[in-house]
């Protein structure tokens, strides 16, 4: 095995390897420039735990191919690496016999899957045989394991079913591997085709005599007649082109998605989803199925996964499952049953888990109960159907899980789709959905969208008091590729410390390139890092030579996204824009805009032109136009705000749009030299168009030490280091009259202590102050009180940890940061208590409810249960040490520190499997490669036009891209 | 032998009578009273003047001397690991974005470290010919001037400006404030130092080789009682003129070769144990604190690290009543502990302060010794003089004096 020496020696090579934001990986050596394989790739398997890509050969063996590219049939790639490993050398280890043909070698590959320690295969040419390479990505010893010919579902009792026509699914466990067979010489769906239970032997793979009370070796039926689809008579169909299957590895429960359509009686419908499970009758693995929620409780096609009524189609076209950050678990789909939108349908589901109540009893008794697994009752009812288990040792009471416990039974429990607990993303996705990966509380969607859009995007579970799913957030972009044109066929997230895979094409059949996103000061990679050709053209270069590290850098980022009330929300005008801010000087960066079809597209690329403005003097009478991209401001008032470290935009109804600046020296805003005015209102268009000459930047109030400036509504909020003021949006055009809200000694705090944020969102303030989180108090309104004791301010006890509060971290149902507590489902608010000087740090979790429509009271801000004893609500994490900033996606959780005592600056990713009753061990962190220069360390804040995650530091920003 | 002036060797270092300072002890060996037969008392007056200052740093680099253990001092770091409810506390919770970027809260402060005179005024009694008491009373005059605190902070950022208005642009009123009244400035201070008390022994083996004509072997121990000036926790740079009012117990040998009429040459071990003692003293609350900006004070209970004194010399014999000795001079001090006695802090932290390290020092001694051996035999009393000077060279993270001293005896 000469070349396996040869990829040790790359692999060691690898190592050591520097990636470059979107990095495109190197793949087989025939490979054009610009791609990564030679041939096209769709098949893959993304292993999360490890983070490995497999991918397959997707078009057929050319008999030119040399062997360099024939021994990539199957590849992987791990985290971190430039180079894929070719895992289907000539020659293999075969079902125990070394030097063996390797059946893999050169082969177009149908199905890839994962079962134990490596991929599962099937060929296209040889759809009826499955292939497992036991030897994972090791290639110093490559073993290929086989089992020919698996039988389809026919056949006697204890006789044999026949080969199938085909294998059209595969997905594998620790213990077995599940093949969903067509019938031999038919198709999937219909009589004779089913669920092949395979499992491993000495040198070779065998299938299992699956169902129950037959010794015969044959598939379980799954078809027509399956009593756990169908509604009423026998269905009509099953797409066989249409069906998925997920593994679950914590409920232990196979999920069988199908396409099944309904006979025509009104009484009739269908199921789209199956539950599957493996139990020993006899000492012998028999493959069982459970209906997933009962015929008898169906009404109509709102609810997801099946519907009544003639000819109902149950089109749910992708599954996986979801356990999110507390504990609870739920079914993830693309689809409906309402013959509408369901490739654009992603909805969640709740689950029963009786695990943890074996767990706590003992026993295994919920590997064989037939709820286990199935459609929960979506009616939360903490303590009856979402019960929580404590294990008591000794005079210790922890946490051991959380589940739903009570099955759907009634059309009332029924998850439906207009549920917006159900709703991921709170609407369709933004195109057809190609892949589908679900991480900790975040769903990610890669889709078919329009040119030039964004391409991956992700949504996140927002929960409630009792950790249950209450609403999510809209879907937010994560990366678009390169090419306009292309599409992401498969993506892998990294959850370690973010990254993605992406597998890039323009159609299913032309996807050569396989990417991995990664943390760096991008230069050169023709988004953020400018063009692919010139990185000083780029959106992080620009902003580095406008905000010099010699002047502190970027001292302050912000994200204000197209649904921004001050900005035009016509089609073709529309716009989005972050400001960076720094020592007197800001940055308006144009990060998106309208295109000619009127979609709504990220800049990526040269952020550079001609037409950019500088201006010096703080007046906006410096001419711009349509391919304006970035507007740097110094000068004026802004010299007088000194270090700018806040920044907001706000909408008056009649006076227009504002943009409002703070920092050291106090309080700027842009607007009219003479009457005050702002742009028109609610109507900035792209390219900065129209904001007019007259505008420039004016010191308003008296502040100093501004931390904060804040717009909801027709408000704007101030918060500076002693004092937190409301001043109403129509008088920002002229004199303010701020009415104080809170000053240290109105909270009955001493007069050295200080505030460090605020969120406000309709009439709830939540204030960081040095003693502690406070909030608005009940049946109290921020936006109407006059005094500081009128809002009644009301601590929020935290259980542990540090003192004071020094970051609110918002999450809602929409794009805007105001909207935590004013849209229906709520919102959440990620809770940072860090003390400098104990160097300490702890997040906590707060469920915020809706209260648009109605008072604040005792359960608007409840804590979000992350328990690990029975007697404490406790922190989300405890660092144990200090930290400046902590932002969360609701997959990726960073906590950055500034550098301190000779350290360097600190980015360090939470581990992903940190959820409720686990402990965060500090040496579990992962750290994010930051680079040496920086001293500081600011706020993440994702860019909500192309997803990249953007950290400004005192040197320039690092973007995970 | 040589085995045992190896190992005597190896237990190596300096006489001090402040932690991290060189000066030497009052009962330092060098200045040993001579045992005359006839003689049964011993009177000595020795006067010391400090002619050079400089500190070295722990890399050996010579710095200004308020830097021999930090080259910044941070004023920030100082501010926590103070009590929840404290000022100092919350004003360093505002500098939350970036709270040491290696500047901002910095000082670097320079100074002079002075030793312009010192005494010791010894007396010794003699029992018989080999038995000896003495008692040892040092007077010391040290001082820290011309300290000049130069602010690092920028005023780029908003903790720039937060830590200048807030803490820096009224420092030394600040640190008092909420340091307990902790003086930041110029210290000079005179008085007392520790009394001591010893007994020795001495024996002369008289050889009849060709070189080594004659042996002494010495040994000695005793009692140091803490009556001098304390460390002033109120004053940044204060030192004590002695064991900070501990007790000790100073021991130590030597042996003596004469060769011929030419040379003495010589070693001596000299150890003291120093009792730990507990009082009221500022501590480090948090590990980047910096040994000047100590604002919390607390109960505590030291103990001493382990100190050894090692001099090896020669002495060669310019005429009867000449002698010219040259001496090196190496002291060593253990780590001190410290024992928080207070639930509010934590001694884990506390011992991380730097000034409890151990520290050495190395000097060059070089005496001029006159002797009247040749005044009449039935004078009353007979003198021994010498004058001196002490070279410090190659310490780390110590404060060093050269000086040159007068030292008179006489015995009668």
């Amino acid at each position: 095995m000469v070349w396996s020496k040869k990829y040790l020696l790359a692999l060691a090579l690898i190592g050591s390897a520097t990636l470059n934001a979107q990095t495109l990986l190197v793949g087989d050596t025939a490979a054009a420039t610009g791609d990564t394989f030679s041939f096209d790739v769709l098949q893959k398997y993304f292993h999360v735990n490890t983070s490995v890509l497999f991918v397959g050969r997707e078009d057929a063996t050319s008999g030119g191919d040399t062997d360099d590219v024939k021994k990539y049939a199957v590849s992987a790639i791990n985290p971190g690496a430039t180079h894929f490993i070719p895992l289907s050398p000539e020659k293999s280890w075969v079902n125990g016999t070394a030097n063996s043909n390797n059946p893999l070698y050169g082969e177009k590959i149908s199905l890839l899957s994962y079962s134990k320690s490596g991929p599962l295969v099937v060929r296209a040419d040889a759809p009826e045989h499955l292939y497992y390479l036991a030897s994972g990505t090791g290639i110093a010893t490559v073993s290929v394991l086989k089992v020919e010919n698996v039988k389809d579902a026919q056949g006697a009792t204890n006789a044999d079913g026949s080969t199938t026509a085909g294998i059209v699914k595969i997905v594998g466990t620790s213990n077995y591997s599940f093949a969903a067979v067509k019938k031999n010489g038919g198709d999937f769906g219909v009589s004779g085709a089913g669920i092949a239970l395979v499992k491993e032997i000495t040198n070779g793979l065998e299938q299992v005599a699956a169902v129950t009370g037959d010794t015969g070796v044959k598939a379980l039926p799954l078809n027509l007649s399956s009593s756990e689809l169908l509604i009423g008579s026998d269905l009509v169909s099953i797409d066989a082109s249409i069906l998925d299957m997920h593994w679950d590895g914590i409920l232990q429960r196979l999920y069988i998605c199908v396409k099944a359509t309904g006979d025509t009686d009104s009484a009739d419908g269908a199921r789209g989803v199956v539950v599957a499970y493996v139990e020993g009758v006899g000492g012998v693995p028999k493959l069982k199925f459970s209906a997933f929620a009962p015929a008898a409780a169906f009404s109509g096609t709102t609810y997801i996964v099946g519907g009544k009524g003639s000819s109902t189609v149950a089109d749910i076209e992708k599954v996986r499952t979801m356990h999110t950050s507390t504990g609870v678990s739920y079914l993830v789909t693309l689809g409906n049953s309402a013959s509408s939108a369901a490739t654009t349908t992603v909805s969640v589901l709740p689950l029963v888990n009786k695990k943890p109540a074996s767990k706590f009893a003992g026993d295994v008794a919920y590997l064989t109960d037939t709820a286990q697994g199935t459609l929960a009752s979506k009616t939360v009812s903490a303590g009856t159907n979402l019960k929580e288990y404590f294990k008591v040792i000794g005079e210790i009471s922890t946490f051991i899980g959380r589940g739903f416990q009570v099955a759907a039974s009634a059309t009332a429990h029924l998850t439906a789709q207009t549920d917006v607990a159900a709703q991921v993303g709170g609407a369709a996705a933004p195109g057809t959905v190609l892949d589908m990966q679900v991480q900790k509380d975040v769903v990610y969607i890669s889709v078919n969208g329009s040119n030039d859009e964004a391409q991956v995007f992700s949504s996140q579970a927002l929960l409630d008091v009792d950790g249950a799913i209450k609403g999510w957030t809209p879907w937010r972009p994560v990366m678009r590729p390169l090419t306009s044109a292309d599409r992401a066929y498969g993506m892998g997230y990294q959850p370690s410390v973010g990254r993605m895979f992406t597998m890039e094409g323009g159609s299913s059949s032309t996807v050569k390139k396989v990417k991995t996103s990664t943390w760096l000061k991008p230069s050169s990679n023709g988004h953020l890092g400018g063009t692919t050709s010139d990185g000083s053209l780029g959106f992080e270069a620009l902003i580095s030579a406008a905000l010099t590290k010699e002047n502190g850098g970027i001292q302050g980022l912000f994200d204000f996204p197209r649904q921004t009330t001050a900005f035009s929300q016509t089609a073709g005008e529309r716009l989005s824009v972050m400001i960076a801010t720094g020592y007197k000087k800001i940055m308006l960066i144009e990060t998106g805009q309208d295109d000619g079809s009127n979609n709504f597209t990220p800049n990526i690329g040269s952020f550079f032109h001609a037409d950019n403005v500088a201006i010096t003097d703080g007046v906006f009478d410096t001419a711009r136009t349509a391919n304006t991209k970035t507007i740097t401001i110094s000068g004026g008032a802004l010299d007088t705000v000194g270090a700018i470290s806040t920044a907001t935009v706000i909408n008056e109804t009649s006076n227009g749009g504002y943009i409002v600046v703070g920092g050291v020296g106090g309080v700027a805003i842009l607007r009219a030299t003479s009457g005050g005015l702002g742009w028109a209102s609610g109507d900035l268009q792209k390219a900065f168009e129209n904001i007019s000459d007259d505008k420039s930047f004016i010191a308003i109030g008296s502040y100093t030490h501004v931390r904060k400036v804040i717009a909801d509504g027709q408000f704007l909020y101030v918060l500076t280091d002693k004092t937190f003021d409301r001043i109403p949006a129509d008088e920002l055009n002229g004199t303010i009259t701020p009415i104080v809200l809170a000053t240290p000694t109105d909270l009955g705090l001493q007069t050295f202590d200080s505030f460090s944020d605020v969120l406000v969102s309709s009439k709830l303030a939540l204030l960081a102050t040095s003693k502690g989180l406070y909030r608005t108090g009940n049946t109290k309104n921020i936006t109407t009180e006059t005094t500081a004791a009128n809002v009644d301010w009301t601590v929020v006890t935290l259980t542990e940890g540090p003192t004071p509060v020094t970051r609110l971290v918002p999450v809602g149902t929409t794009n805007l940061e105001v909207d935590f507590a004013q849209q229906t489902g709520g919102g959440m608010v990620y809770v940072l208590a860090s003390s400098v000087g104990e160097q300490l740090s702890s997040v906590y979790r707060l469920a915020i409810r809706d209260i648009s429509s109605s008072a604040i009271g005792a359960t608007t801000v409840e804590f979000i249960p992350d328990d690990i004893l029975s007697t404490v609500v406790g922190p989300h994490a405890h660092f144990g040490a200090y930290k400046n900033y902590f932002i969360t996606d609701g997959s990726l959780s960073i906590a950055t520190r500034s550098s301190y005592n000779t350290a360097a600056v600190l980015a360090h990713a939470l581990p992903s499997g940190l959820t409720a009753g686990s402990v965060l061990s500090p040496k579990s962190l992962v750290t994010i490669p930051l680079f040496a220069e920086q001293l500081e360390i600011g706020k993440l804040v994702p860019s909500s036009a192309l997803g990249s995650k953007i950290i400004p530091t005192s040197d320039g920003l690092l973007i995970l891209e | 032998m040589k085995k045992q002036v190896l190992f005597l060797l190896a237990l190596s270092v300096t006489s001090q009578i402040a932690a991290r300072t060189n000066l030497l002890r009052s009962y330092d060996i060098n200045f040993k009273h001579k045992n005359r037969k006839d003689y049964d008392k011993n009177l000595s007056l020795r006067s010391v003047f400090g002619f050079s200052q400089k500190a070295r740093n722990n890399d050996g680099d010579k710095v200004s001397s308020p830097q021999y253990l930090f080259a910044e001092q941070n004023a920030l770091a100082m501010l926590k690991g103070m009590g929840s409810n404290t000022e100092a506390t919350a004003i360093g919770q505002q500098i939350n974005v970036s709270d040491d970027d290696g500047v901002r809260g910095h000082y670097v402060v320079t100074g002079d470290f002075k030793t312009p005179v010192h005494f010791v005024i010894a007396g010794h009694y003699h029992i018989d010919n080999e038995w000896a008491i003495g008692i040892h009373m040092p007077f010391y005059h040290m001082k820290f001037d011309n300290i000049v605190w130069e602010n690092q902070t920028k005023s780029i950022t908003g903790d720039d400006v937060l830590t200048r208005e807030r803490l820096t642009d009224n420092f030394f009123s600040n640190v008092s404030k909420l340091g307990d009244n902790l003086n930041l400035q110029d210290w000079n201070q005179h008085g007392a130092g520790d009394f001591t008390f010893m007994v020795s022994w001495s024996r002369k083996f008289f050889q009849n080789r060709e070189w080594l004509k004659q042996v002494n072997i010495n040994a000695r121990g005793g009692a140091t009682l803490p009556i001098g000036v304390k460390k002033d926790e109120d004053k940044a740079f204060s030192l004590p003129f002695g064991n900070d009012g501990a007790y000790s117990i100073p021991f130590g040998a030597g042996l003596d070769l004469r060769f011929k009429k030419y040379a003495w040459v010589g070693i001596n071990v000299t150890f003291d144990n120093i009792f730990s003692h507990t009082k009221t003293r500022r501590i480090m609350t948090d590990a980047a604190q910096t040994n000047y900006l100590f604002l919390q004070k607390a109960n505590t209970r030291k103990e001493y690290g382990f100190v050894q004194m090692f001099n090896v010399y020669i002495e060669p014999q310019i005429s009867d009543v000449f002698s010219l000795r040259f001496t090196y001079a190496h002291s060593r001090t253990g780590d001190d502990k410290l024992f928080v006695l207070s639930e509010d802090y934590s001694s884990i932290i506390a011992n991380k302060a730097i000034a409890l390290e151990e520290s050495t020092t190395h000097d060059f001694i070089m005496q001029l010794n006159w002797d009247a051996v040749n005044l009449r035999p039935d004078a009353w009393f007979k003198p021994h003089g010498s004058i001196f000077a002490q070279i410090p060279f190659n310490a780390r993270g110590s404060l060093q004096a050269g000086s040159i001293g007068l030292s008179l005896s006489t015995s009668f």
